[in-house]
């Protein structure tokens, strides 16, 4: 799931902004964009076998929703914590550029906090509540991301296909912060999911493509702590661009490092049909949980941004069937 | 009348939950190996989704691989292959063989052989 509001966004903008981008494509109309998200307490799953873990979200969902702008755009942002929570939570959005002390503040449940930034800089960010104990906030689910698309779209090749990744540690006890801090972590996932996408794995998945395919996978590494050493098995990164910036560009690369609340631009190309696994190459967390499988085959379809989020598994209930953990 | 039908119920529920509590949902990566295989696929998803234990088994997902969910504690991958590579269709060039890589992965990675593959 995805949000490029368009709300507030009037029709007489859309046409100018049309002729506009007919005229020179690097040039374009900044639009304003109404985000509302709610901080939502709730079980989601997060294993192939139906476990549910007691998340805290950003609109019931984790990852929380894609935010997809342009380059220039103003983001007019809301959330809301309902009565019905039990916690504070807040909003920190790596893409903006704006005081920390009055908009990034937690607030209890029952209250509201609106901002607005503007989008300066293309990329992918990282977005994330920052309610203390922030190390949990996250742990537990609070986190997602911003893509800023380039207003000059002919700042970098034309992605056939792409896919949203985001990286976090998966804690079993999500009341244990101790744990957290000593980073004591039972799994690694890959948008909220331990082995989401890899179709080896009982109720994994898997990312498709087609042979040739140039793939563009924006990753984000949630942490709370650990790095990730993204590598594509059988692959080379054709492309990497720090921060998601078409102005930091890396050609040829294996693996590249992205920290924790840090993120960045992966482009592959598949040139035959087969799989390539999307890892993090600390292997402690790969094989825990941080593959993603991405299958090259003519046959491929289209698929959202995010597939599989929210994770709804697909094996029969049959006799053998575990009963999913509550 | 009532009464005597619920406890009826309760210990006929007793004497079934324990044979549906021990299991273990896997999942296993076949590969399917030999020339022109994959019209055999079909017939291999289903003498598999024959057999006890079995939940699905899928030949669509990656090329020339069979995944098969199962009750690990009924059989093991290495039981499923010969199990195919038994069937009259793998008589030809097609083998099944347990698919083994750098991504393996899953509760079967961090636990040690069981004393059932040791025997």
């Amino acid at each position: 799931m995805s949000i490029r509001a368009s709300q507030g966004f009037a029709l007489v903008a859309l046409s100018v902004s049309a002729v506009l981008g007919a005229m020179s494509p690097e040039s374009s109309v900044a639009k304003t964009h109404d985000i509302a998200m709610k901080a939502v307490e709730t079980d989601v799953v997060v294993e192939g076998s139906g476990e549910k873990y007691a998340a805290w979200t950003f609109d019931g969902q984790v990852p929380g929703p894609v935010v997809r702008v342009t380059e220039g755009d103003t983001v007019k942002f809301t959330l809301t914590n309902p009565a019905s929570n039990k916690y504070p939570h807040a909003m920190d959005f790596h893409a903006a550029e704006i005081d920390f002390l009055n908009n990034y503040k937690a607030i209890n449940a029952g209250e509201t906090i609106s901002y607005t930034f503007v989008a300066k800089k293309p990329g992918i960010f990282f977005y994330h509540c920052g309610a203390p104990p922030m190390i949990q906030h996250v742990a537990r689910g609070m986190f997602g991301a911003v893509i800023v698309d380039p207003k000059n779209a002919s700042a970098w090749p034309k992605a056939d296909r792409e896919y949203v990744l985001i990286q976090s540690e998966y804690f079993k006890n999500p009341d244990d912060v101790q744990a957290m801090f000593d980073r004591r972590f039972d799994g690694v996932m890959f948008n909220g999911g331990l082995f989401k996408y890899h179709p080896f794995v009982s109720g994994g998945g898997k990312l498709d493509a087609k042979p040739g395919e140039r793939v563009r996978i924006f990753f984000v590494n949630a942490g709370p702590n650990e790095f990730s050493a993204f590598h594509p098995i059988g692959e080379i990164w054709d492309n990497v661009y720090e921060s998601g910036n078409p102005a930091n560009k890396l050609s040829g690369v294996q693996t590249y490092v992205v920290g924790p609340g840090s993120a960045a631009i992966f482009d592959v190309v598949a040139e035959s049909a087969g799989a390539y696994p999307l890892v993090t190459h600390s292997l402690t967390a790969a094989l825990r949980g941080a593959i993603a499988v991405l299958v090259a085959s003519p046959e491929a379809k289209a698929a959202p941004l995010m597939p599989m989020v929210p994770w709804k598994i697909s094996v029969p209930q049959t006799g053998i069937t575990p009963e999913p953990a509550h | 009348m009532t009464r005597v039908v619920l406890m009826a119920c309760v210990l006929s529920m007793c004497i079934v939950l324990p044979a549906h509590t021990t299991f273990a949902l896997e999942r296993a990566t076949l590969a399917i190996i030999g020339q022109d295989c994959s019209q055999w696929h079909d017939a291999m998803v289903e003498a598999l989704e024959q057999l006890d234990g079995i939940a699905r088994a899928q030949a669509d997902v990656i090329p020339n691989h069979l995944l098969v969910d199962h009750d690990s504690l009924q059989r093991t991958a290495e039981e499923l292959a010969g199990f195919l590579n038994r069937l009259a269709v793998a008589q030809g060039d097609c083998r099944a063989v347990v698919m083994k890589s750098c991504i393996t992965a899953g509760s079967s990675t961090f636990s040690a052989p069981s004393a059932r593959a040791a025997q």
